[in-house]
């Protein structure tokens, strides 16, 4: 019979647990350190008669009471405070939440053979290959959050997949002027999570990727800035350095395909005609001061747009930040607008049609979460979206942002998913022990109408948070 | 860790609240100065360029004199950049030829913009200025300058019973 309740045994034990993390000598002697004497106080200046003994006695009973909070069980030695019967830790977990207990969905895996009508709701787990676009691109944030939890980064096929993977097919082999495709729908419906599969696919298809998962950070003055007078905008040295090595990681073995069909010559580099894009990059990589990345960059992806080898995707999720003025400021401390930043100018003028590839698609994806970066008036004119507020003729559009909306197709994503989809969603947080009930079929009903469809609802805001029991 | 005007600035720190170091400059000339020399929101004292850091030292030690900002041209949607082999010390010599022609032309009642850090005083010069509005007081008698020198509130504050930062601060000689 222990001296202590079951509940104190418990604390005393994770206390005996943290106190073993330090050295022994320590922690004993902070568990058996008698009380400390009672203080006797100083006045400075003098004061009235009887205040110090108040002062004394206040101070004193302070002290008990403090005393008494403290349970008894903190100043007993390490040997008493161990289970009687067995000297074993207890609460052993089972193996199954221990970590590196190699836990993990089984699930198909994402490609051609999958990717068929008859397959729409299943989940299918991504390759987890050092050159896979997520790895190298990363993802963006709230996609992020969701495969640190889950045990293998996953999806589920939905109809709009699909269709999706449907026009990169149709669009391989001709320019991408007549395939210039934004994502849009309600916040959480699936836009970041489908270009991620229509990225996936490509890649695994033998196109060349360049896949920007948080467009925002580009205009967020979060990167480094420097006037150019040669292309008269602001290049950013830095994020063009790292999304040229993303594209050199994600793509070598097709870039070391291609060939420069001319030279490049600036301050620094020599690079003649003939080298591989490969090559190209990685001498932009090598200069670790970020000045050559810019100019190779463009080099690269000036030689992509023109050959017809391999189909290229630029996909960009974020797409309506690239529509806001960023949030740097020129000398004068006026924003700069997002076509006088390099790569946002890059990226619009592939959505506008201006720079065209020969051979490929540009995707994008717009974010309705982010109040900062709000899609603007230009977008959902070019795009016929719905607005929950009355929108007026009079009511100002910016005639050079426009400019770059022309030719936009909106590809809708569904508000809500199926009842099939959704239960192939349901089955990976249920598979991955993610759920606190066995009470499927009612879990999943009351989640689904709660969330009204929604996947992001449904999974943040119903399985995960629910205190059902 | 970098020295500039004798005050030093932690590598570790945000470039944007490092400014803030200097007696004179708060969260509002710290990001106009950031904009000036384009460094960006999130940038730390340490990823600062060397040419970054000395038109730094170099401005703040004597805001007034510096020269103006030069206007560059800005791409318009339909610009084609010249090759990447054309030398920018020549495109930067036909750009100030053409803001020399400009300003022969320009017009001489327009009013040209009066930029504010230009007007910036820090460290020294700026705590003399408060000296001499301190002494300036004091000698044309008025009551704040009394005050001063009886180091009093000197705004109406009570004195009845708090005056203890005047009675500490407040003096003819305060910087």
């Amino acid at each position: 019979m222990s001296l202590l309740s079951s509940q104190h045994r418990h604390v005393a034990l994770a206390l005996a647990e943290a106190g073993s993390v330090l050295r022994a000598g320590q922690y004993r002697t902070a568990v058996t350190r008698a009380a400390p004497a009672q203080k006797q106080s100083q006045s400075i200046g003098g004061v009235k008669r009887g205040r110090k003994e108040k002062w004394e006695k206040k101070m004193n009973q302070e002290r008990a009471q403090r005393n008494r909070d403290i349970p008894k069980f903190t100043r007993y030695p390490e040997s008493k405070l161990q289970i009687p019967k067995t000297k074993e830790r207890p609460a052993i977990l089972p193996e199954v939440f221990q970590p590196g207990s190699g836990h993990s969905l089984d699930l198909p895996l994402f490609g051609p053979s999958t990717l068929t009508a008859k397959s729409v709701g299943q989940a299918t787990s991504f390759g987890t290959t050092q050159t896979n676009a997520a790895k190298v691109f990363g993802l963006p944030n709230k996609m992020h959050f969701e495969y640190r939890i889950l045990s293998t980064p996953c999806s589920v096929i939905r109809d709009v997949t699909l269709k999706a993977i449907h026009t990169l097919d149709k669009a391989k082999g001709s320019s991408s002027k007549d395939h210039r495709i934004v994502l849009h729908g309600r916040a959480g419906s699936g836009k970041s999570f489908l270009l991620h599969q229509a990225v996936q696919y490509a890649q695994a298809q033998g196109w060349v990727v360049l896949y920007i998962p948080r467009a925002v950070t580009l205009v967020n003055s979060t990167n480094s800035y420097a006037y150019d007078i040669r292309t008269q905008t602001y290049l950013q040295p830095r994020a063009s350095y790292l999304t040229l090595d993303k594209l050199y990681k994600a793509n070598s073995a097709l870039l070391s395909q291609l060939t420069l069909s001319r030279e490049l010559v600036t301050e620094k580099l020599n690079i003649p005609a003939g080298t591989t894009l490969a090559e190209v990059a990685q001498a932009g990589i090598k200069d670790k001061s970020f000045t050559s990345g810019p100019v190779v960059l463009e080099t690269v992806l000036k030689e992509l747009e023109t050959q017809t080898k391999f189909p290229v995707l630029v996909a960009v999720d974020d797409f309506q930040a690239l529509f806001h003025n960023s949030a740097y400021k020129d000398p004068f401390f006026h924003a700069i607008r997002p076509h006088h930043l390099s790569l946002p100018r890059t990226f619009l003028e592939f959505a506008s049609g201006q720079r065209t590839l020969a051979n490929g698609v540009f995707m994008g994806a717009l974010t309705e979460s982010d109040t900062a970066y709000a899609v603007p008036l230009e977008l959902k004119d070019a795009l016929n979206l719905e607005s929950r507020h009355p929108v007026s003729p009079y009511d100002k559009r910016d005639q050079v942002k426009l400019g770059y909306t022309e030719g936009l197709k909106g590809l809708k994503v569904p508000e809500r998913m199926s009842t099939n989809e959704m239960a192939g969603l349901f089955s990976v947080w249920k598979d991955d022990m993610a759920l606190t009930t066995d009470k499927y079929d009612e879990l999943f009903m009351s989640k689904y109408v709660e969330s009204d469809g929604n996947p992001r609802d449904f999974v943040w805001k119903g399985l995960l948070s629910t205190l059902s029991p | 860790m970098v020295h500039i005007l004798g005050i030093p600035l932690p590598d570790n720190y945000k470039a944007v609240y490092a400014l803030t170091k200097f007696y004179g400059v708060g969260a509002k000339t710290s990001k106009r100065l950031c904009a000036r020399f384009q460094i960006h929101d999130t940038a730390k004292v340490g990823d600062l360029s060397p040419f970054q850091i000395t038109s730094l030292a170099s401005f703040l030690s004597s805001p007034s004199t510096a020269p103006p900002l030069p206007r560059y041209p800005l791409a318009p949607p339909n610009f084609v950049p010249p090759p990447p082999n054309t030398s920018s010390q020549e495109l930067l010599a036909k750009f100030k030829e053409q803001q020399a022609q400009t300003a022969e032309k320009s017009d001489a009642k327009k009013k040209k913009w009066a930029d504010p850090l230009n007007s910036l005083k820090v460290e020294s010069e700026l705590r003399n200025e408060i000296r001499e509005n301190i002494a300036h007081q004091r000698m044309i008698g008025s009551y704040v300058g009394r005050r001063h020198a009886m180091h009093l509130p000197v705004r109406g504050q009570n004195t009845q019973n708090n005056a203890k930062t005047a009675k500490k601060l407040n003096r003819l000689d305060r910087w």
